[in-house]
């Protein structure tokens, strides 16, 4: 009588399984059973064929089996959550149209808008259906080659306004690319690499800040200190997230304390020194920026809109917004428009919808059974509520940054791209919570390399 | 002692939550566990425990991590290695179960999916569990009456 061989049956049982992705990690766990049992068999005094006929038999129906994990392991589909993004683009961009007719003189540029936005659910789409741990597995290495893609374009096809290179024009395309957004795209790439260095103590935490150069380095040569300050601010609360953990073996609280505490200590002495030594005019522009400088111009008409504002409705504010002549020019400033057209409330409705979006994903990430998932979720949310952060702060005159993007409400083309590549991360993220992905590359293998908490 | 398996299918679940609750376990020792503690009456297939463990785990029942083993450690001795944390929530188990080992790795080890019982899973035990003990009780009361109903 021929007897099913261990591979044969693992072949069997895997076929049941329809998502391919869910395949590696339950053939190691099941194969590992196998090979436990045939060694018990083994040390019974069996022979070794008879021993592995005799495990593989106690496994059971493995049709039956692999059609029951086949079940269990399905990724689920997220077609709702895609409309609800598209929801929420429909939304913004109804807003810019109404804004448009009530701000005629002001540009909001919604004509284009419809074009980046079926290129943009294109790329939520595909970003949604390319199995996540691919880019988590891969993140070094696309950190690096888009460094130097961007760099390159930087260089070649790079477009000087004002002294900065924020611009990249596409060859042979209709498309201009904005860098200072592009940069945003390391964020899932940068928790990736934190999730490779776990269990490797202070050293690796080190080259996690190393890590943040390639994202910085693209926005210091634009250069766009706020757009460097966002992303480095994303990147430490990725990495405190992770120390938070406890994946790098270190003392939880004395390491978040010396990441905020250093933090603190260089803005200080970075502030002192300018204060001390530094020219007149960036000492004037830091004050400003710190709320304890002389007022700007625009930061004095915003201030005078807000004043006007009525909590339900168009007030005062409307005719104040009409008198600024399109100072605050397009959606930058997209939250004041709104507030003073339709009310403070209808505001403070948009950023609670939209943060309570993000919350939602942010509650999905932590919550992750795959740990890759949970610390790449978390970075892409992080970077939405840092971006909703400042662009609420631009808007409320508290810091007069300028140029903010927020996601769904700002127009621009790179920036739907931009956040739709997130947020396909994000959706992906909750596509394949049930299933076990291979996160690690060589999986197979003992190694050192593979030592990891 | 052989029973009607349809008896204990439904509770399978509960059985082995029990076991977790005393101790991470993987597949394997599972199974043994639940022959030993049974006297050899629940022997349960691997083609069956799987798919349980990981539809338990989907509910949230139940984490898992891999960890590095030594190969037939001593009794009661089980060095523990973390490996790799691809499925489950691993961290905290790992530094319990003696992460500050990783620097000294064995150059062979046996690499084990371990199972944790988690806070929501504790709460179905006891729900089964209470389930189980009105189920059973109801059977006594009506085998052991007497006289006419």
């Amino acid at each position: 009588m021929s007897h099913m061989k261990k591979e044969e049956y693992l072949r069997i049982l895997t076929d049941q399984i329809r998502c391919k992705a869910a395949r590696t990690q339950i053939t190691e766990e099941v194969r590992d059973h196998i090979e436990e049992q045939e060694a018990f068999y083994l040390s019974e005094g069996l022979g070794r064929e008879e021993a592995e006929a005799e495990a593989v038999r106690e496994m059971g129906d493995p049709v039956e089996a692999g059609t029951a994990l086949d079940l269990i392991h399905r990724p689920r589909m997220a077609w709702g959550w895609i409309l609800l993004i598209a929801g929420l683009y429909a939304v913004g961009y109804c807003i810019l149209n109404l804004l448009q007719q009530n701000f005629s003189e002001v540009q909001f540029v919604a004509g284009d808008y419809m074009k980046w936005l079926l290129a943009g659910m294109l790329v939520l789409i595909g970003v949604c259906y390319v199995d996540y741990s691919r880019i988590g597995r891969w993140a070094k290495e696309i950190t690096i080659v888009g460094f130097v893609i961007i760099f390159a374009g930087m260089y070649f096809f790079g477009s000087q306004v004002n002294g900065s290179l924020q611009w990249i024009c596409l060859p042979f395309l209709p498309f201009t690319l904005n860098v200072r957004l592009l940069c945003y795209l390391f964020v899932p790439l940068y928790a990736g690499i934190v999730y490779h260095y776990r269990g490797r103590g202070y050293t690796a935490v080190g080259k996690c800040f190393l890590w943040m150069l390639p994202a910085l380095c693209v926005a210091v040569r634009i250069p766009a200190s706020i757009t460097a300050l966002s992303i480095f601010l994303v990147f430490l609360l990725i990495l405190s997230f992770a120390v938070f953990e406890g994946w790098f073996a270190v003392p939880v609280v004395k390491t978040l304390a010396s990441f905020w505490g250093g933090c603190a200590l260089l803005a200080g002495i970075g502030y002192l020194k300018l204060f001390l030594a530094g020219p007149s005019y960036q000492l004037t522009r830091v004050r400003a920026l710190l709320g304890n400088g002389e007022e700007g111009y625009q930061v004095r008409i915003l201030r005078g809109i807000l004043d006007s504002c009525h909590f339900i409705g168009s007030g005062e504010g409307e005719a104040a917004a009409r008198a600024a002549d399109g100072m605050m020019e397009g959606m930058d400033y997209g939250l004041v428009y709104i507030m003073a057209s339709y009310g403070i409330l209808a505001a403070v409705l948009l950023i609670g919808l939209l943060t309570g979006v993000f919350i939602y994903f942010m509650r999905m990430s932590v919550g992750q059974r795959n740990r890759l998932g949970s610390i790449m979720g978390f970075g892409c949310t992080a970077a939405f509520f840092v971006q909703i952060l400042f662009y609420i702060m631009v808007n409320m005159g508290v810091v007069p940054l300028g140029n903010m993007y927020c996601p769904f409400l700002t127009y621009g083309g790179t920036g739907i791209l931009v956040t739709n590549v997130l947020v396909g991360i994000l959706l992906n993220i909750y596509r394949y919570q049930d299933v076990p992905l291979d996160v690690d590359k060589g999986i197979k293998s003992f190694g050192r390399d593979l030592v990891n908490l | 002692m052989a029973v009607d398996k349809s008896l204990v299918s439904g509770s399978t679940s509960m059985l082995i939550l029990r076991l977790l609750e005393e101790k991470d376990m993987y597949g394997y020792e599972m199974i043994e566990g639940l022959r030993r503690k049974s006297r050899n009456v629940f022997e349960l297939k691997a083609g069956t425990l799987y798919p349980l463990l990981h539809g338990m785990e989907s509910e949230g029942l139940l984490k898992s991590y891999t960890l590095l083993d030594e190969v037939h450690p001593p009794a009661g001795h089980v060095s523990r290695h973390a490996l790799g944390y691809t499925m489950s929530d691993t961290a905290r188990p790992a530094r319990e179960a003696g992460n500050e080992e990783t620097n000294a790795l064995p150059e062979t080890g046996k690499r084990r999916r371990y199972y944790r019982i988690t806070k929501e899973g504790r709460k179905a035990l006891a729900r089964k569990k209470e389930e189980w003990m009105a189920y059973s009780q109801a059977v006594v009361d009506v085998l052991s009456m007497g006289g006419a109903v």
